[in-house]
């Protein structure tokens, strides 16, 4: 088979998460790629949850549509139609769930199992998924030993005990599938893949390691859904670099603290969803005034207000191009895979410093949360350091900057002859507040045009500049619209917009000539990033240039995309 | 060189004549010269509002914030570089009002800064509005029928919110205050220093004359680490006193936290990425 998707259900709190973490990571350490859509309420014990994998040997960054197997924790499983793969579909059920689910002809052949009996007779009753993997490992001829060592490196450090337990949970499993009645799904063998070592990696990790990567050593931080991992990752990791993650009481003072630790000499970051996003635009402000450098990670959820604060949407672009008081300059990238998340956040941290302002990452919670098979990492940046001049730099004042060469940078406190003031006030070129209109239309100049170089650079990644129908996205939805284009035969041309700040205006501006239509996908109502497009589209154009948005919490099916791409073709 | 004059700079001083901050500018200025500290050492932090110009008219490394947020700025400066000397500055609105919750969790965090309150009880860059420090049945442009809301007072909940170092000091009493500052600098976690810093022009009825009959001096042969008896003392003279209230040694911020070096964050080795390989292979 080439693809295979598996869908392991049940309550909040049981397990269903792990079990299909180590799934995805079996997979991939035998060389699939793996991607988990993952459903969740906002509570922690208790309520349903479900891990959706597709497993391919290719790179996949979209759900699958049809299901091939079904393990049920909970009746909400057990019972829901799914699209079944043509291919065939099971669906294996805890026996404790008892009353047979109702039968449509979008339901599968529902087997019975004794997984929470089996726990409980290892002497764990939490280890009935564990039961389970043991049954799918044998039931999808994959490697035992895999799984062994999985389990090994997950339960170890929780004592012997809970290890061996689960161990013996894990070959009960495995005999479960041998069945007779399972005989007739021998064809669920997946084709044959070399064996390639491969991180399974969500968006908000890649996302932490980037800002790692890009010299980052301090975050300050309020938790918030789907942000929390960021923090929570790089307060594991910064302690050891010498580094420092700080928890503050609100977003407020974690975009201020954030830029306090900047403006002492230290690359920092903060991350939030969009409520904090909020809360952050005048520390924004702050920072483009003063021009300290500053990047902020957005991982976007339904909003407003609190929202859908589980699903997803990129309803957050307006406002990191448009939100806050007065004109001022800052940076937007959006990621558009994990492997993106990775490299733009490193990227953030340099054209932070290079330019001398905020920099916004705007990613999404399916980006954030969904764990994937990654490609690797680049580990090698190229982008040059920018480091804090020595007093016989400074040349004309410590404050002074001009961008581009020579450039000058402001100082760091403590640093010798580099004394400056640095305001949220209107102010001169050194530093010191100044309110004359001529200073006023000098210093916006400066600071609203230093980015004449980079809006040259290309901020949209494609493979061809001319065709039929160019479909651009961004975020989470950039994998799904790779596997809606697959189908269509090369007929449509997927374009990654990775800089909406400042916007590739060129390079648009070409694309728009060399393409009959071009449709902008994305998640919210008004169509954020095809107003943004429409903006740069030649006034005779304006026709070719078509809308698909979803705000419904839910990501994009491929169908859907598939659908409206065709009737543009 | 007199000691005060490596902190002076040229820029022009707008407060009205006879504003309490003159004295509070002053007395930091002599402070961190007695101190023998370094002015690129010192970084001032302010907020908005009049107390908001003090690092402007400070020659030492000057940040000029957002109204209510010098104490995450500074914090965030002495995260970076544990080496400085950092000192957070502003108003009763800025740190009792709009930054009341940053005052309460720098307290409770206590990084390593010093926080001058130049309290005044009224906004004055505003033209003169209520602060919540100001007094009962106080009268301004906001309040014509008198504030009907009880003062906050600062000291009691910097004693409940667990501060290490709390004083008070007054822009009357230089030597006290210049002592208080230079204390609090020394003080190794989160200083607060509440200053009476008369504002002339909009609160007359706090003038320097009233704060020197009614501000009691605290007695010095007290023991400063008694928290029940600094609780006694504000309350017996509902927070109208000079002199060191509370003072304790719990370990500051930067200490409690488990790091191997001392380094600076801002002088780490940010160019060698060696590190990720390892990391990377976690998620395999």
């Amino acid at each position: 088979m080439k693809t295979f998707t598996l869908i392991i259900g049940g309550t909040q709190g049981e397990g269903i998460v792990s079990a299909g973490s180590i799934l995805s990571k079996a997979f991939s350490r035998s060389g699939y790629y793996t991607y988990t859509h993952r459903t969740f309420a906002s509570r922690i014990k208790g309520g349903h949850t479900r891990s959706r994998i597709e497993i391919t040997p290719f790179r996949n960054a979209a759900a699958g549509t049809s299901a091939n197997l079904i393990v049920a924790f909970d009746k909400k499983t057990s019972e829901t139609d799914f699209d079944l793969s043509p291919q065939g579909c099971l669906m294996v059920s805890d026996e404790r769930l008892g009353t047979v689910p109702k039968k449509s002809d979008r339901h599968p052949e529902n087997v019975f199992l004794p997984f929470s009996q089996a726990s409980a007779k290892a002497g764990n009753k939490l280890a009935k998924t564990t039961v389970a993997l043991g049954f799918l490992c044998r039931l999808l001829k994959l490697n035992e030993d895999l799984f062994t060592e999985l389990l090994e490196e997950k339960y170890k450090k929780k004592g012997a005990s809970v290890l061996e337990s689960n161990l013996d949970a894990f070959k009960s499993g495995l005999e479960m599938a041998e069945i007779p009645c399972f005989k007739k799904y021998e064809n669920f063998k997946l084709d044959s893949v070399p064996s390639v070592k491969r991180p399974v990696i969500t968006g908000n990790y890649a996302l932490a390691l980037g800002a790692l990567a890009g010299g980052c050593r301090f975050i300050s931080a309020y938790p918030i859904t789907p942000a929390s991992e960021i923090m929570e990752y790089m307060s594991a990791k910064l302690p050891a670099m010498g580094g420092l993650m700080v928890q503050t009481e609100d977003e407020i003072a974690a975009v201020t603290m954030a830029i306090g630790a900047s403006y002492g000499g230290v690359r920092s970051m903060t991350s939030t969803s969009g409520p904090g996003l909020s809360l952050m635009m005048e520390g924004m402000g702050l920072a483009a005034m003063a021009e300290i450098p500053l990047v902020v990670i957005d991982s976007q959820r339904v909003g407003p207000s609190t929202g859908l604060p589980t699903r997803v949407e990129q309803s957050d672009f307006d406002t990191a191009l448009y939100g806050g008081h007065g004109e001022y300059p800052s940076i937007a990238l959006s990621p558009y895979s994990v492997e993106t998340c990775f490299s733009l956040s490193r990227k953030a941290f340099y054209l932070a410093d290079e330019f001398s302002c905020p920099v916004f990452v705007m990613s999404d919670l399916a980006l954030g949360l969904f764990p994937q098979t990654s490609d690797p990492f680049e580990t090698d940046p190229k982008e040059a350091s920018v480091k804090n001049p020595a007093p016989e730099d400074l040349g004309q004042g410590p404050y002074f900057r001009c961008y581009g060469e020579n450039c000058k940078v402001r100082t760091a406190p403590g640093t010798p002859g580099g004394i400056h003031y640095t305001t949220g006030l209107e102010h001169g070129p050194l530093g010191a507040p100044d309110n004359t209109p001529e200073n006023r239309i000098r210093m916006m100049k400066r600071r609203m045009e230093k980015f004449d170089s980079l809006s040259k650079a290309p901020g949209i990644a494609l493979e061809k500049t001319s065709g039929h129908l160019l479909v651009i996205a961004t975020g989470s939805i950039y994998g799904i619209c790779q596997k809606a284009l697959d189908g269509l035969g090369g007929r449509a041309v997927l374009g990654a917009l990775h800089r909406l700040k400042p916007f590739p205006k060129e390079q648009f501006s070409a694309l728009s000539q060399g393409f009959d239509s071009i449709l902008v996908v994305e998640y919210n109502y008004g169509g954020q990033i095809f107003e943004l497009l429409k903006k740069h589209m030649p006034a005779g154009k304006l026709g070719n240039l078509h809308s698909l948005t979803k705000f419904s919490g839910e990501p994009f099916t491929v169908s859907e995309i598939e659908k409206k791409a065709k009737e543009l073709i | 060189m007199a000691l005060i004059d490596m902190y002076t700079n040229e820029v022009e001083q707008t407060w009205c004549p006879g504003c309490g901050h003159y004295s509070v500018l002053r007395a930091l200025k002599i402070a961190l010269a007695r101190l023998e500290i370094q002015n690129h050492n010192a970084a001032i932090v302010s907020g908005i509002g009049c107390s908001g110009r003090i690092g402007g008219y400070t020659k030492a490394y000057g940040f000029h914030g957002i109204h209510g947020r010098s104490l995450p700025l500074a914090q965030g400066i002495k995260l970076a570089n544990r080496k400085l000397t950092v000192i957070a500055a502003g108003g009763d609105g800025d740190g009792f009002a709009i930054g009341t919750g940053h005052a309460m969790h720098a307290i409770k965090r206590n990084i390593d800064i010093t926080y001058l309150l130049m309290n005044n009880q009224v906004y004055g860059l505003t033209k003169g509005h209520t602060s919540p420090l100001s007094d009962l049945n106080f009268v301004t442009k906001s309040t014509p029928l008198g504030q009907v809301e009880d003062p906050l007072r600062p000291s009691l909940l910097a004693l409940s919110a667990g501060g290490g170092f709390i004083a008070q000091g007054f822009s009357g009493k230089q030597e006290e205050l210049i002592e208080l500052i230079m204390k609090g600098i020394l003080h190794k976690g989160f200083s607060l220093i509440n200053i009476f810093s008369p504002c002339v022009t909009f609160n007359p009825g706090k003038s320097y004359a009233w704060l020197r009959e009614n501000l009691v001096s605290l007695d010095e042969s007290r023991k400063v680490s008694d928290r029940g008896e600094a609780f006694k003392a504000c309350l017996e003279t509902d927070g109208f006193f000079t002199g060191l209230l509370y003072e304790n040694d719990a370990p500051d911020y930067q200490s409690r936290i488990p790091v191997v070096s001392e380094t600076p964050l801002a002088d780490l080795d940010i160019k060698n990425t060696r590190f990720l390989d390892g990391l990377i292979e976690e998620f395999m």
